[in-house]
């Protein structure tokens, strides 16, 4: 394997027509086969060119390469184009140095990072300014969007809000129309319908249980149940036989606060439910299963 | 830089010997016309650096051989590459026989008849002698070549570009390694040197 500097050698024999024949025949061979060497020995031609239209080769070199190269018409041409090619480089670089104000190395290093550095920032605005432009277009249709969607919703509104007020209406209606219905009921209830008043006071001092009377024509029982001294927002009320056979319950009835802090809690029942007999009325409230008892009233019905 | 040189002549090599000529280097046509520019160039320079004159008259005349024994299939030839060099090798000994009987040739064509003519302004940096000629079909060729190749190579052979740093940014502008851009470098060469050939040739005439 020939060393790197003996293959330049090597190339510069070869170059000045220095190598014997067989050298020049193995020589040959390597090149022809080698594209690598053959570029090789391509560029230190051009450089021996470049060198002697330059004045750079010694006066040994220069001889040897006067004597290989200029008497040959075709490598003389070759030379002349270096010439040509080195002064027209040249000019070129010249021109190009004219353009801007001439700079030391470190000045030029330092004036290329400035126009690299200035150019670069030139380049960010540009970015930045062209985002700024590309939000504002974003925005204002993101901004258009919503104001149809809310347009939108506003028309839906209104809609909504006509339905509502016909629904209103109509509900107006309906109310009135029960309302009265419910008057032509009570007036009918009232005709139809027995009271009956349970509480503590009713049965102190009495050895009877209080009775029920029911005429023939009631169609309800209207249960009055007092509690004393009682704050529960909702009371739970059963009735049952004294077999303990539940007839009726309801919970969550609404007490209805009367004098000293007692409570009234009305129950209308069917008056069928009640056949000549005896019955107790429970009356629980509280939050705690079971609930709590509060009152139980023992009464006995009685048909008419 | 389009057709660095004019292919082999029809009236050398058929259009048909030429196709199965590439054919053999490369079953792809383009790099079948790669390897073709690349051995053509290889056999300008052998012959060339041996002192043949018409180099490249020599080596499409080496084409030329190749192709025929191609067609003509009187050999199997495995190896074209192979074969072409054998066949070079022969015909640079033909030629330096052919050579050694002939009279030098004279120097420029046209240079011993252009006179220095104050009217004209006179280079600085050139010999007014042939080389205007030179420079100005330099500038014509150089315009054949893309601006890319055109500021490389010029770039390259600049002052600044000659020197190791040089070259050393201008591969790293090109995003090419040095070896890459000497290859660059020394192909763009050539193509001018041909080029220049050929318009000394014509405006001589």
């Amino acid at each position: 394997m020939i060393e790197r500097a003996d293959q330049k050698r090597l190339m510069v024999q070869y170059l000045f027509g220095e190598l014997s024949a067989e050298e020049r025949a193995g020589f040959e061979d390597s090149y022809l086969k080698d594209s690598d060497v053959f570029q090789e020995l391509v560029a230190l031609e051009n450089e021996l060119v470049d060198r002697y239209v330059l004045g750079e080769l010694s006066s040994v070199e220069q001889e040897k390469f006067e004597r290989a190269f200029l008497t040959d018409p075709a490598r003389r041409q070759n030379v002349e184009t270096a010439r040509s090619l080195l002064t027209y480089a040249a000019a070129e670089e010249n021109a190009l140095s004219r353009m801007s104000p001439p700079v030391s190395e470190k000045g030029r290093r330092s004036g290329i990072f400035r126009v690299w550095g200035i150019q670069v920032a030139a380049a960010a605005v540009v970015l930045v300014m062209a985002g700024g432009i590309l939000w504002l277009v974003l925005s204002n249709r993101r901004l258009e969007k919503e104001l149809a969607a809310f347009q939108r919703d506003q028309a839906t509104a209104t809609r909504d809000k006509q339905a509502l007020q016909q629904q209103v209406a109509g509900l107006q209606s309906d109310l009135q129309q029960r309302d009265h219905a419910i008057q032509q009921m009570a007036q009918l209830h009232d005709r139809d319908t027995v009271s009956f008043n349970l509480g503590p006071g009713l049965i102190r001092g009495s050895n009877e249980m209080p009775t029920l009377v029911i005429p023939a024509r009631a169609s309800y029982v209207s249960l009055h149940v007092i509690i004393e001294h009682d704050s529960h927002p909702h009371y739970s009320l059963s009735v049952r036989t004294v077999e303990g056979d539940l007839l009726w319950r309801s919970d969550n009835l609404r007490g209805r606060s009367i004098a000293d802090a007692n409570k009234e809690i009305i129950a209308t029942l069917p008056s069928r439910l009640f056949q000549k007999g005896d019955y107790v009325v429970r009356v629980s409230a509280g939050d705690e299963d079971p609930l709590q008892a509060l009152a139980g009233y023992s009464f006995h019905a009685a048909r008419r | 830089m389009t057709g660095p040189h004019s292919p082999l002549s029809k009236s050398d090599l058929t259009a048909a010997k030429f196709e199965s000529l590439l054919l053999r280097l490369d079953t792809d046509r383009n790099q079948a016309g790669e390897k073709y520019e690349e051995i053509r160039w290889k056999l300008v320079k052998f012959f060339q650096w041996s002192s043949c004159l018409e180099a490249e008259e020599l080596a499409d005349e080496t084409f030329n051989r190749v192709a025929e024994k191609l067609a003509s299939e009187e050999e199997g030839i495995k190896d074209v590459v192979a074969f072409a060099w054998g066949v070079a090798k022969r015909i640079r000994q033909e030629a330096l026989r052919k050579d050694a009987k002939t009279v030098g040739l004279p120097d420029l064509p046209g240079a011993d008849t252009m006179l220095a003519d104050s009217r004209v302004p006179v280079d600085a940096q050139h010999e007014l002698t042939g080389n205007q000629r030179h420079l100005k079909c330099l500038r014509r060729c150089i315009q054949h070549f893309s601006a890319t190749d055109r500021q490389l190579l010029l770039a390259y052979h600049s002052p600044r570009g000659r020197r190791i740093e040089g070259r050393r940014r201008l591969a790293q502008e090109n995003g090419i390694t040095m070896i890459a851009l000497r290859v660059r470098a020394n192909r763009l060469r050539f193509k001018l040197e041909e080029c220049i050939k050929r318009c000394l040739g014509s405006t001589a005439d």
